[in-house]
């Protein structure tokens, strides 16, 4: 089992596949990861989305169907969809909104997979998902989808649907059950030492502390290239 | 650029100091312009603050998820204050900030003065921004080209915001640059390159 705040890894990266903020986190987490030369411990956070959000369903991009969600609410998931579109079309992504709030965990059991089979093409496996997924191309809920992702990205697909069923499963969902006691709510998340920051906006300190800490911590303010996160 | 902010918000709050160094640099503080001709305003704009809620003894999913949100994003501030250097102190009780929000909207010229003061006011001190006494202090304080008379503040502060809501504001701080709008100084690089460009 998995301590949700524990690992040998200098930085663990909650991700689900299903978050458009995951997936615009996605890439300047693995150049900093590549750029440090590191290998961050990836780890799902399956969001249970309806529990606090509310849950909507879309048809040909309408709204058909909206339950405990307030104009208010509808306002701030409209923004951070725009936003999260913006800032993947800036990293070359397409992302469309998605039309039903999918059930996301096969796909995140498949990051322990691949983490267990060969972590070194995780990255390739996060790659084969998150794009296509925001393309609307990919049924994520679907093994025989998830199977192919693992086989394009290079990783044996043998015995996935084994341990998606048993161990993997088993896994995932005693690590979801750990989120909420350990002060961790949503992804991504990004864990080290004390710190327990939610938000790609926290890259800049992430990379600081990493690096070393030499200098003042920088704000969320301040990347540290000037360029947008 | 239009700003909107609340002095209650404590990512408005955290932005101050960044927004106003991101705006220095640009020459819209001190003289030395960068982007010529780069109009900069700020607005009000009311955000509903709660306390951080107590664990019950059985919580809902829902409910856990809403405490564990409200304490991360409090330790998230409280973090980057200490990195900013900035004193903030939450309070243990609601404060309104109305009627120096509608005060903000009635004052001609540099309102930035008076924004550090209720800034300051409502974080070190925890001062009642709703107060008139108070807000009447900091107009003078700050040498705001302000009236005085609050009378009038309340409907001001509704009617801008109104106009907020019509510009799409859905939260401070807010930029609003090009058209585009941005939740956040997490985006300011990225408003710098736009303003740049």
């Amino acid at each position: 089992m998995l301590h949700p705040l524990r690992s040998d890894a200098p930085l663990i990266v909650y991700i689900d596949v299903k978050s458009p903020y995951a997936f615009i986190a996605l890439k300047p987490t693995l150049a900093l990861e590549a750029e440090l030369g590191l290998q961050f411990d990836f780890r799902p956070l399956t969001l249970d989305i309806p529990s606090y959000l509310g849950s909507a369903e879309k048809k040909k991009g309408k709204v058909v169907a909206s339950q405990g969600r307030s104009a208010g609410t509808w306002k701030i998931v409209r923004y951070a969809y725009r936003d999260a579109r913006r800032y993947a079309e800036r990293q070359g992504y397409m992302l469309k909104g998605t039309e039903k709030i999918w059930d996301s965990s096969l796909a995140n059991i498949g990051i322990l997979w691949a983490r267990q089979q060969a972590r070194d093409l995780l990255p390739a496996y996060l790659n084969a998902v998150y794009p296509a997924f925001w393309r609307r191309e990919l049924d994520i809920e679907n093994i025989a989808v998830v199977e192919n992702c693992l086989r394009e990205a290079g990783i044996e697909a043998r015995g996935f649907d084994d341990y998606q069923r048993g161990a993997g499963r088993a896994l995932h969902d005693d690590l979801q059950k750990q989120f909420h006691p350990n002060g961790i709510y949503g992804v991504p998340t990004y864990v080290f030492g004390n710190d327990i920051l939610f938000g790609r906006e926290h890259l800049p300190y992430v990379r600081w502390h990493l690096t070393g800490r030499e200098g003042a911590p920088p704000d969320i303010a301040n990347m540290p290239d000037g360029s947008a996160p | 650029m239009d700003i909107y902010i609340d002095f209650k918000s404590p990512a408005a709050f955290l932005a101050f100091k960044p927004t106003k160094a991101f705006l220095t640099a640009r020459g819209q503080v001190t003289p030395g312009l960068r982007v010529p001709g780069l109009k900069v305003q700020w607005h009000p704009f009311r955000v509903v603050t709660r306390q951080v809620p107590q664990q019950g003894t059985s919580e809902s999913v829902a409910e856990s998820h809403k405490r564990v949100r409200a304490e991360s994003r409090r330790r998230i501030f409280l973090k980057y204050a200490e990195v900013q250097n900035v004193t903030m102190r939450f309070p243990d009780h609601r404060i309104g900030t109305d009627l120096a929000l509608g005060a903000l909207a009635e004052i001609e010229g540099d309102r930035l003065p008076y924004i550090a003061a209720c800034f300051a006011a409502y974080w070190t001190d925890n001062a009642d921004l709703d107060d008139a006494g108070i807000v009447q202090d900091l107009l003078q304080q700050s040498g705001a080209v302000h009236s005085g008379d609050l009378s009038t503040a309340r409907a001001s502060l509704e009617s801008a915001l109104d106009k907020a809501e019509e510009a799409g504001v859905v939260d401070t701080p807010g930029y609003i640059v090009q058209g585009q709008m941005f939740v956040g100084r997490e985006h300011l690089p990225w408003i710098g390159e736009i303003l740049d460009n």
